[in-house]
């Protein structure tokens, strides 16, 4: 099983779960991704995920200046955001239990 | 700050990059591809040494994928397939650009032509305000049930390369000026307003349509100033009027404009506009200020001597114009100069008299002018036409009148016949008329018409 396809579904729920940490940059973003496990994610699909959900009036941004580089646009949840991030997880544990059981139950 | 340049091979990624997301809104796609560009930095930090278009394809893949990647996780619109692509490639969006530039050049065209024209004849502006209205009533059928931000406009290419130049001017070295340039916007607004209304002034002339047409203006460009910049459809209002207003303010200083429209004379040859109103309001005369002749060749012209077909000099001669508009002479000197001591005018304003106008010899300190009879003070000979060949042209014999210029041919070249040294003795109509230039041999065939041409009807042989 591909578990790039799976993570497309929760990687907004996983983008929200590391900025409800902390405040972070897209690169930081991917990174503590990576580290957490999500080894598959794609840097194109965080950026873009990053993207979408301040689009959607989920996160704040502000840019930082970086001594290495370009300036480092952090993003950080706003009210909303945090209120999306507790729908998501009420709707990821009922799916998670929900698969476990059925998974756990053909086993 | 940017201070430290993409490495190079990150920097044509990026650039692929871009072109792939280039039909997102122009902010949009900047603020993405300024997350790609820390994305590559990183990347390119990472990968330290080892960086080659191919590692940096194997760690992000090719700048397609990525760029696929990041318009699905953005929810951006799918890529467009290239085909389908192409085949809009001149669609509306293209249009209404065009649409733009015609506007724009016509409104600069007409601007010029309301600005520099100089009499009612001249409102050729006309045309390209047609043209103008014309294309903008186009453009306007294209803009309806578009957003206010133009995300289609903004997609194109040349749109985002204006937008990051006009950023990179906002930002780079010269944004101090730049700043101060971009606070003198609502100075503008109603500059261009004044603008308008000097237009009005100049092709209608008065106070009220001026003052009206500037109110209006002020009105107008106040409201539609600070609304074109949010709301991007307003350009194609906004930036015509510009235009307009520019193309109409080189025109007015262009032609030296210092009069209104009505109020302005044309004068044939040689122009002094600064007694135009003096002349136009001098004492009521029947004139039209429109028809003066003012030069001949460059030269003043100070009398004209009518007469008729046998060489006798006409007195009394009116002239029309063909609109029936009496032609009369423009001078500087405005009743020949002559003012009597109680401030009349001893002779009439030249501009109405009869032809030949009479003399009037100016005497300083005097009250008043000496006025002498307007008679020709020279003699002509009548060309004779051979077929209708030769020249049409009278040539005067003598000029002894002060202050005129000898003719171009000198006396010498015209025959004798037909020419006094005395002032004005009636030409004799029995004398021959000679024609001043040798007439051609009576056998040779007219080249105009084909047909022999007839022999002088009275041969001086």
């Amino acid at each position: 099983m591909d578990p790039s396809q799976l993570l497309k579904g929760v990687l907004d729920l996983a983008v929200l779960a590391v900025l409800r940490e902390e405040d972070g940059y897209g690169y930081d973003v991917l990174r503590r991704l990576r580290k957490a496990g999500l080894d598959d994610v794609g840097d194109a699909s965080v950026y873009g995920t990053l993207r979408r959900l301040y689009n959607a009036g989920l996160l704040t941004s502000y840019v930082v200046a970086s001594d290495e580089g370009p300036n480092r646009k952090y993003y950080a949840l706003n009210e909303p955001g945090r209120e999306r991030f507790r729908e998501s997880t009420d709707t990821w544990n009922s799916f998670a239990r929900t698969m476990s059981e059925l998974v756990g139950e053909t086993r | 700050m940017k201070d430290t340049a993409l490495h190079p091979v990150a920097e044509d990624y990026r650039v692929e990059v871009a072109r792939i997301l280039a039909d997102l809104p122009a902010a949009e796609a900047e603020e993405i591809l300024d997350d790609v560009e820390v994305n590559l930095s990183e990347v390119v930090a990472e990968l330290d040494s080892a960086v080659t278009s191919e590692s940096l394809r194997t760690r992000l893949g090719t700048p397609h994928e990525y760029a696929a990647e990041l318009r699905a996780a953005a929810g951006y619109p799918p890529l467009t397939p290239p085909g389908s692509k192409r085949s809009a490639r001149f669609g509306k969006v293209e249009l209404l650009c065009l649409g733009l530039l015609v506007v724009l050049g016509s409104a600069l065209v007409a601007g010029f032509g309301i600005g520099s024209q100089d009499d009612a004849q001249g409102r050729w502006w006309i045309f390209p305000c047609l043209l103008g209205l014309a294309v903008e009533a186009l453009n306007a059928l294209w803009m309806r049930g578009r957003g206010p931000g133009l995300p289609e406009i903004a997609a194109l290419s040349i749109t985002q390369r204006l937008g990051a130049y006009g950023e990179s001017l906002r930002t780079g070295r010269w944004a101090e000026p730049v700043r101060f340039l971009i606070g003198l916007q609502s100075a503008w607004w109603v500059a261009r307003a004044l603008i308008v209304a000097a237009l009005a002034w100049v092709a209608a002339g008065g106070v009220w349509w001026p003052v009206c047409t500037g109110v209006l203006a002020l009105a107008g460009s106040l409201w539609l100033g600070p609304r074109a910049a949010h709301d991007r459809r307003l350009l194609w209002v906004a930036l015509p009027v510009n235009a307009l207003v520019i193309g109409g303010a080189v025109g007015i200083l262009g032609a030296g404009q210092l009069t209104p429209g009505t109020d302005s004379i044309q004068y044939v040859g040689d122009t002094s506009p600064r007694y135009s109103e003096y002349r136009s309001t001098g004492d009521g005369h029947p004139l039209d200020p429109g028809v003066l002749l003012g030069t001949l060749d460059g030269q003043q012209l100070k009398n004209i001597y009518p007469f008729d077909a046998q060489g006798r000099p006409l007195k009394d001669v009116l002239l029309f114009d063909q609109n029936g508009k009496q032609l009369g002479l423009a001078g500087d000197d405005y009743n020949y100069r002559c003012h009597n001591a109680e401030g009349r005018n001893p002779v009439p304003n030249r501009e109405t008299l009869p032809f030949p106008q009479p003399r009037v010899v100016f005497e300083p300190g005097a009250t008043g002018c000496r006025v002498e009879e307007g008679t020709a003070p020279f003699t002509i000979a009548i060309p004779v036409r051979p077929g209708g060949q030769s020249s049409a042209n009278p040539v005067a014999g003598t000029v002894p009148q002060p202050g005129g210029q000898p003719p171009q041919e000198a006396p010498s070249s015209a025959p004798s016949a037909g020419v006094s040294a005395k002032p004005n003795p009636p030409v004799n109509p029995t004398t021959a008329p000679v024609p001043p230039n040798s007439a051609p041999p009576a056998s040779e065939a007219n080249p105009k018409t084909g047909q022999p041409s007839t022999p002088p009807a009275q041969s001086g042989s």
